[in-house]
């Protein structure tokens, strides 16, 4: 059936990591970094789009809160937390398709 | 030595009996379901309890059948199996003002003239034929075509009720709403996209639904203003994505199905529209569409293909007279078709409620 919501969401702080574990057991491993590049809030996209550097002070996660089921919230902890990522971009920065995935 | 063996039988053989048990339909076990509400055992009489939060009156005999059998099998003999399937109090997709909807099934393609009103209109009726209460939705603002399919004569407007809420329109018993309903036929709704959205809203939220099973939304062909507004609206729906086995088809479907995993909606499958065509004079069946279009990206997408319904001019025909065919003659072949797609869907969107109830588990570390 439906691939989202995963079962579990598990923020590894000490490693900067987050751990997903897809609804078929599959374990998605996604780096700090990573998130905050692809960071899905509008600002940080429109900057992506006209080529201007992000600003980011650091890609620490403070927390990470769910949105209902469909999508996770991230706090970094410069305060940057306006990035909302629904599971399928989510999924995307994991497998390395954003690109394709926000161009589709 | 008999009643011996009778007074052994304890709840937990009943349960480990059962778990292996599959009704085809289901294609989970009655516990994996978490169908099994209660089992009594009186002086080795065995009484199971069943909560279906699936409409499927038609298939409860055989349902009933298969256990006795299975557990015969496993030497628990009198089986009485009890089946309720009637809503519960919470636990609902959609509830404002009068309205408390169980199930909501988005009905979507992304292509135009595939058969989206024909599909939904037919498998409202075949739901209704399952023991369900079901209302539709013509969300098509720009095309509506209830009003057509229905049968219901121009003179036949919503009641206003409080100056706020409409009465939805009921005919063959389920109720209906549709824009169609409030303008006359050759007026066209030339409105903005945001005008639309509004109405919509409207529509959906203004109009006394009452309790329903299903309510069935009946979406206009594309991915616009419309898909987007109401996706986000209706949280909790699930879809089905209709098409025909072409390839331009699919391209378009394949869209549509992409929008709702974009915006978190599960797809429940694909129902395959105008597949085969059986000559009416000599029999010959034509795959005037192609074939397997739609079950290639059942596959391509990880979703189920539920169905799969002919091209007959009797459809069509029948929509046009304002009858549609389940609703003309529930015992017809087409009719029968409607009715299997009408038990995956309803089985399909239960199964959906089930994973999607499973909130994702936050760890901090």
């Amino acid at each position: 059936m439906s691939f989202y919501p995963p079962q579990k969401v598990r923020l590894k702080k000490d490693i900067g990591e987050l751990e997903i574990i897809w609804q078929n057991g599959d374990i998605a491993k996604i780096s700090c970094d990573e998130l905050r590049r692809y960071c899905a809030c509008s600002s940080c996209r429109s900057r992506k789009l006209i080529g201007v550097r992000l600003v980011t002070e650091s890609a620490e996660i403070a927390t990470v809160n769910l949105i209902g089921s469909t999508a996770l919230q991230v706090v970094f902890a410069d305060g940057h937390d306006r990035g909302i990522f629904p599971w399928p971009y989510v999924n995307a920065i994991a497998t390395g398709r954003v690109q394709e995935f926000l161009n589709a | 030595m008999l009643n011996e063996a009778r007074q052994s039988t304890t709840e937990a053989h009943v349960l480990s009996a059962l778990r292996d048990f599959i009704f085809p339909v289901f294609g989970e076990s009655l516990i994996d379901l978490d169908a099994v509400r209660r089992i009594h055992i009186e002086n080795g009489r065995v009484t199971i309890h069943l909560y279906l939060a699936a409409k499927v009156a038609s298939l409860h005999g055989r349902l009933v059948l298969m256990i006795q059998n299975h557990l015969e099998g496993a030497g628990i003999h009198g089986v009485q199996v009890v089946i309720d399937s009637d809503a519960s109090d919470e636990d609902f997709d959609f509830s404002v003002a009068d309205a408390r909807v169980r199930n909501i099934l988005i009905v979507a393609s992304g292509k135009g003239g595939v058969g989206k009103s024909s599909t939904a209109m037919n498998l409202a009726l075949a739901l209704r034929a399952e023991g369900a209460s079901v209302g539709v939705l013509d969300a098509d603002i720009y095309g509506p075509s209830m009003r057509t399919m229905l049968g219901v004569p121009e003179s036949v407007k919503p009641v206003l009720v409080n100056e706020k809420y409409v009465e939805p329109i009921r005919k063959y018993g389920l109720a209906t709403m549709s824009v169609g309903y409030l303008s006359p036929d050759k007026t066209p709704m030339i409105w903005r996209g945001p005008m639309a959205v509004k109405a919509l809203q409207q529509l959906l939220e203004q109009t006394l639904w009452g309790d329903l099973d299903y309510l069935i939304v009946d979406m206009p062909p594309g991915t616009g203003d419309i898909h987007i507004s109401l996706a986000q609206k209706l949280q909790r729906a699930t879809a089905l994505v209709v098409t025909t086995p072409q390839e331009v088809a699919l391209i378009d479907a394949r869209k549509g199905l992409e929008m709702f995993n974009k915006v978190g909606i599960p797809v429940l499958g694909i129902v395959e529209n105008m597949a085969t065509h059986v000559c009416s004079r000599c029999g010959f069946e034509e795959d005037i569409f192609g074939a397997h279009g739609a079950a290639k990206m059942a596959e391509d997408y990880g979703v189920a293909m539920l169905g799969s319904l002919p091209l007959d001019k009797k459809i069509r025909e029948h929509l046009d007279s304002g009858i549609p065919s389940v609703a003309r003659d529930p015992m017809s072949d087409i009719s029968q078709c409607y009715a299997i797609l009408a038990q995956r869907v309803a089985v399909a969107a239960w199964r959906a409620k089930i994973t999607g109830m499973q909130m994702p588990h936050i760890e901090i570390a």
